[in-house]
């Protein structure tokens, strides 16, 4: 089964490729992965049957994966969707996605990644502002800590449809950003965790450790010399993936969680 | 079999840790507080069901994670039996799950906890 189409959306948007796709009556599955995060979406003679990502099903799923401004795809052609979770036509798909892409570049005027983080301006609003239920619920996670994504996966809610609340209550005057919270405050791994990463990587999979730990590093969108602590599991957990060995993985990642524990 | 739990527990963020037979019959537990016998069972019958109907789709999924406002489960099928994990929503998952597979591993060459964990199950159809 060969894989025909790969690569990053940062290069070539969702929607343009589902278009793309949908144009020449393809079949198969797109595979989109973000970080830690993945989706999957299948089409069956160019129409969109079924999306998945995570425990959401259907044509929302196509939405929200628009809303991931970076990461991976690859297509692989001829496979079969397991179900049909989106009953809508992949026009109307494509439509509403466009739609949703346009808005996505307002929002993006006031919140360039779903990692933002908002607080309450205690200046509010000069206005009065009324506030549906949904709306009121977002705020009320707002705290100056949680993430626009954090607080997606809080309420369970859509990316897209929190990053809309939060860009109208930030133009009404209700929210601020607040700047770089997570990187001024966000704790960086010491050189000495990379270390022991690759001294005990290495001896299990050889010399081609160093360069599978610094792509891993890459596909997770971070750099070495300021690598984040809440990343470092993850990092490790995908390392071990390459290990095919069962018996040698647990061994390894028996070592790093002592590791990462201290 | 309890010090395995124990382990899992030091994980930072997790509230307890129970481990249920397919059936979802209580074999071990480190459980939270509040949580008496019939509920954790109540729980493993849910998970037990979860994880069938996940392995039976395409993903064969042998994991889950469930999303609560509070709260954070963590399951994971070791086939003849359920291990269930309470968590806070900020718990490191990789983290989470490397320590599992420590453990489980290390279950997997004990041949006590073989035994204890095949007296428990039941074949799946």
């Amino acid at each position: 089964m060969a894989e025909v189409l790969r690569g990053n959306l940062a290069q070539l948007s969702l929607l343009d490729i589902l278009k793309m796709l949908s144009a020449g009556n393809r079949s198969g599955r797109l595979d989109i992965h973000q970080g830690a995060k993945s989706g999957e979406i299948y089409l069956q003679y160019g129409n969109l049957v079924h999306a998945v990502s995570g425990t959401h099903l259907g044509e929302q799923v196509v939405y929200t994966l628009m809303g991931w401004l970076e990461g991976d795809f690859s297509f692989t052609p001829d496979v079969e969707a397991p179900e049909q979770s989106i009953s809508v036509s992949t026009e109307q798909i494509l439509l509403e996605a466009a739609r949703q892409a346009d808005q996505w570049r307002d929002i993006k005027e006031v919140l360039s990644s779903t990692d933002t983080v908002f607080n309450i301006s205690a200046s509010g609003s000069t206005n009065t502002v009324s506030l549906k239920p949904i709306e009121w619920q977002v705020l009320a996670q707002i705290n100056g800590e949680r993430s626009v994504i954090e607080i997606a996966d809080l309420l369970d809610l859509h990316e897209f449809d929190v990053a809309k609340i939060i860009y109208g209550l930030t133009t009404a005057g209700l929210l601020y950003e607040v700047t770089d919270s997570k990187n001024a405050f966000r704790e960086i791994v010491d050189e000495s965790f990379f270390e022991q990463l690759l001294v005990n990587f290495t001896e299990v999979i050889g010399p081609i450790g160093p360069i599978i730990v610094e792509d891993e590093i890459k596909l997770l969108g971070e750099d070495r010399g300021a690598f984040p602590q809440s990343k470092a599991a993850e990092l490790v957990e995908r390392v071990s993936l390459e290990i095919s060995d069962s018996a040698k993985r647990a061994q390894f990642q028996k070592q790093m969680v002592a590791v990462l524990r201290g | 079999m309890k010090n395995g739990l124990l382990e899992i527990n030091q994980v930072l963020g997790v509230w307890g840790s129970v481990l249920c037979s397919n059936r979802g019959e209580l074999i071990e537990s480190v459980p939270p507080t509040g949580f008496n016998k019939t509920t954790l069972e109540d729980i493993g019958r849910k998970a037990v069901d979860l994880l069938s109907s996940a392995e039976k789709s395409v993903t064969g999924s042998t994991e889950a994670v469930i999303h609560y406002s509070e709260r954070k489960m963590f399951l994971v099928d070791l086939k003849q039996a359920i291990l269930i994990v309470f968590c806070t929503p900020s718990v490191d998952i990789p983290l989470l799950r490397m320590t599992v597979n420590v453990i489980t591993t290390r279950w997997q060459s004990d041949k006590k906890v073989q035994r204890r964990l095949e007296n428990a199950a039941v074949d799946r159809i």
